[in-house]
């Protein structure tokens, strides 16, 4: 609560006030005037939805009934105390710039780390129509930094957007949220029909999801449904924001879009998810504040602000202090952009301009274009080790195997293991007891299969298995070792030369355990 | 996050004039430069064609001499590049200042960006 008497001086509203009022804090007759933000009488927190008087969700009628003064004395209007009085005392905001607010419609796509706290802060700024979108259910995993849901949420098996609806209503309980329980998919006309008339219905989307095919088509979404774009995304201890699609002065149109600044999609091997690489609350919350901030900003002072377009880096841990965060210069639209370019300079390509119509029919096909990771095939089946296969051998004493089986994995029932993973995957997750860990990392320095191959110099082992999380670093080692070998053998044959210790000749079976770790695990 | 290297060219000898640019790597990319994402580079300011050295010719040498990963595919395809990566000379895209015909000069700074997805 205020302690500032400048700022409660407006507060006293009884009229039979023997203080006549300079202070509500003063007042002998109506001290509950002091529990609520509002000066109403009414405590406040529903003051809004109670007055008839409401415009767009701002009360800007008299503090209170026309007296015998009141032809020289005009009140304060009630919004100005309401619960949004800290974000008025801006200038640049005041009573203009929360009727703004109040009757702007945002849609927040993903309610993930991003997504979080960008809904609460817009909640708790009193944007009119907040509009909350996911498929997901919450998971505990989402907590650290996923904080509008609750682990009741994850008791209950709430959906994201029912928790998140929760958490954003508990914070206010005025504006109108809206949930939307919906994929953003768009491969069948009647999918991309529901995905465009929940979009349609606001006029600036957050792009809080986490994979670039998802935000290629909210990208072109955004383009030829003419809706600003305020597009996130953090991993690790960094994090990028920008706006997109906005206002250009003039008769320019909008952009630049998504598509302006990444025309064609990271490999789809760059591109791995929070589960995979780690992410930290603050990093991921520092970004989407910083959305729910971009969005604000673009409600109070218009979508077509002139600026030049820019993307924000932040860096949680910089090598520099000064890098920790960094605004750089983005290009600005492109006249063949296939969203939001020119339609006479795509013609001339000849490339078909992205269109509505395009998208209803099902056409624009997001997963090939951004590609799948798809589970790599680099080893030949004889190199190759099933996972209940290796457990199940390893595990038993040679004696109780049938004698088949022991010849089929003879080649590798003396091998040396050899964990790819990374120090703190394999400190984190589970362990081979006769594993040796050289990262992936390491292997594929130059030199780097050195260290592989000199664990065969003590001459006890006949065979190297990789192992990996999923069975495709695995594959990269194995295969990165195969080719040294060959290429070593190559080279040796044409310098005459006898074959040195540490290099394993073809006698070494050499080869990997299908699925890694993961598949471990359920053997 | 190591400490800033410093990398220069073998080839340098005193008679060859040379310039020191800054080169940064973000977003993931520093490792496939050994986790460092600051490097002093001293570079020829020329190109073996004699020409002044471009950002054109920095990718390549970056190749050679500063990545530490096997894996160039993860930087540079078909000699460009990678998709999803943002080169900034100086906090601006590369594509305000000529991309890779830009001129490299003492004191340049030169940023790699990689996109970040999660969220
Ligand atoms: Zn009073
Ligand atoms: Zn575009």
């Amino acid at each position: 609560m205020p302690s500032s008497s400048t700022y409660l001086a407006v507060l006293c509203t009884d009229d039979a006030c023997p203080l006549n009022a300079p202070n509500a804090a003063q007042c002998m007759r109506s001290p509950s005037t002091m529990k609520g933000f509002a000066n109403d009488g009414t405590n406040g927190l529903s003051a809004a939805r109670r007055n008839q008087s409401t415009t767009d969700g701002i009360d800007l009628s008299s503090t209170r009934a026309a007296s015998d003064h009141s032809a020289i004395y005009t009140p304060a209007p009630k919004s100005a105390s309401s619960r949004y009085n800290r974000q008025m005392l801006i200038p640049s905001i005041s009573i203009s710039g929360q009727q703004h607010i109040c009757s702007a419609k945002i849609l927040v796509i993903g309610l993930g780390g991003l997504g979080s706290p960008a809904s609460l802060y817009l909640a708790g700024a009193g944007v009119g129509r907040l509009g909350l979108l996911d498929d997901d259910e919450v998971e505990l995993s989402n907590l650290h930094r996923q904080v509008v849901h609750r682990e009741s949420s994850v008791h209950d098996g709430m959906t994201k957007v029912q928790s998140a609806i929760r958490g954003c209503r508990e914070l206010n309980g005025e504006i109108e949220l809206v949930g939307h329980e919906l994929r953003l998919d768009v491969s069948t006309r009647e999918k991309a029909e529901e995905v465009i008339s929940v979009i349609e219905q606001y006029d600036i989307v957050l792009d809080c999801t986490d994979n670039p095919a998802t935000r290629y088509l909210i990208s072109d979404l955004c383009v030829v449904l003419g809706k600003v774009l305020v597009s996130g995304a953090a991993q690790r201890l960094e994090g990028q924001i920008t706006v997109l699609n906005y206002l250009l002065p003039g008769d320019e149109g909008r952009g630049p879009c998504y598509r302006c600044v990444f025309p064609n999609p990271p490999s789809p091997e760059m591109v791995k998810g929070c589960g995979e690489i780690g992410i930290l609350g603050p990093v991921v919350g520092t970004i989407g504040t910083l959305m729910a901030s971009e969005a604000l900003r673009l409600v109070v002072k218009g979508m077509d602000e002139v600026r030049k377009p820019t993307m924000l880096l932040y860096n949680a841990w910089p090598a520099d202090p000064r890098g920790t965060f960094r605004s750089i210069g983005l290009r600005g639209k492109r006249a063949d952009c296939v969203a939001c370019g020119d339609v006479d300079v795509l013609t001339a390509k000849p490339l078909q301009k992205i269109s509505r119509q395009e998208i209803l029919n099902g056409r624009m096909d997001y997963a090939t274009f951004c590609g799948v990771i798809r589970d790599i095939k680099l080893l030949d089946k004889e190199h190759r080790v099933g996972a209940t296969q290796f457990l199940r051998t390893m595990a038993s004493n040679s004696r109780t195997l049938e004698e088949n089986e022991v010849t089929s994995r003879r080649k590798w029932l003396n091998a040396i293991l050899v964990d790819t993973r990374e120090p703190h995957e394999v400190e984190m997750g589970p362990k081979l007891s006769m594993a040796v860990n050289i990262p992936i990392s390491k292997i594929l320095r130059p030199d780097g299969v050195m260290e592989v191959a000199k664990l065969l110099d003590d001459g006890e082992h006949d065979a190297v298995v990789f192992v990996c999380q999923q069975g495709n670093d695995s594959q990269v080692a194995a295969k990165k070792l195969l080719d040294w070998r060959t290429q070593q053998e190559s080279d040796q044959n044409r310098a005459n030369q006898n074959i040195t210790d540490s290099q394993p000749g073809n006698n070494v079976f050499v080869g990997d355990i299908i699925g890694g770790y993961a598949a471990l695990d359920k053997a | 996050m190591g400490e800033p290297t410093d990398a220069s060219t073998t080839s340098t000898s005193t008679s060859t004039p040379t310039i020191t640019i800054t080169v940064e790597f973000t977003g993931g990319l520093e490792m496939l430069f050994d986790n460092i994402p600051f490097h002093h580079v001293k570079l020829p300011a020329k190109n073996t064609q004699g020409q002044v050295v471009t950002i054109g010719d920095l990718i390549p040498w970056l190749c050679e001499n500063l990545m530490k990963d096997t894996r160039k595919e993860l930087f540079v395809l078909d000699g460009n590049v990678r998709p999803g990566i943002l080169v900034l000379i100086n906090e601006a895209d590369w594509e305000l200042e000529g991309e890779d015909k830009y001129e490299l000069k003492d004191g340049d700074n030169v940023l790699f960006v990689s996109t970040l997805h999660g969220g």
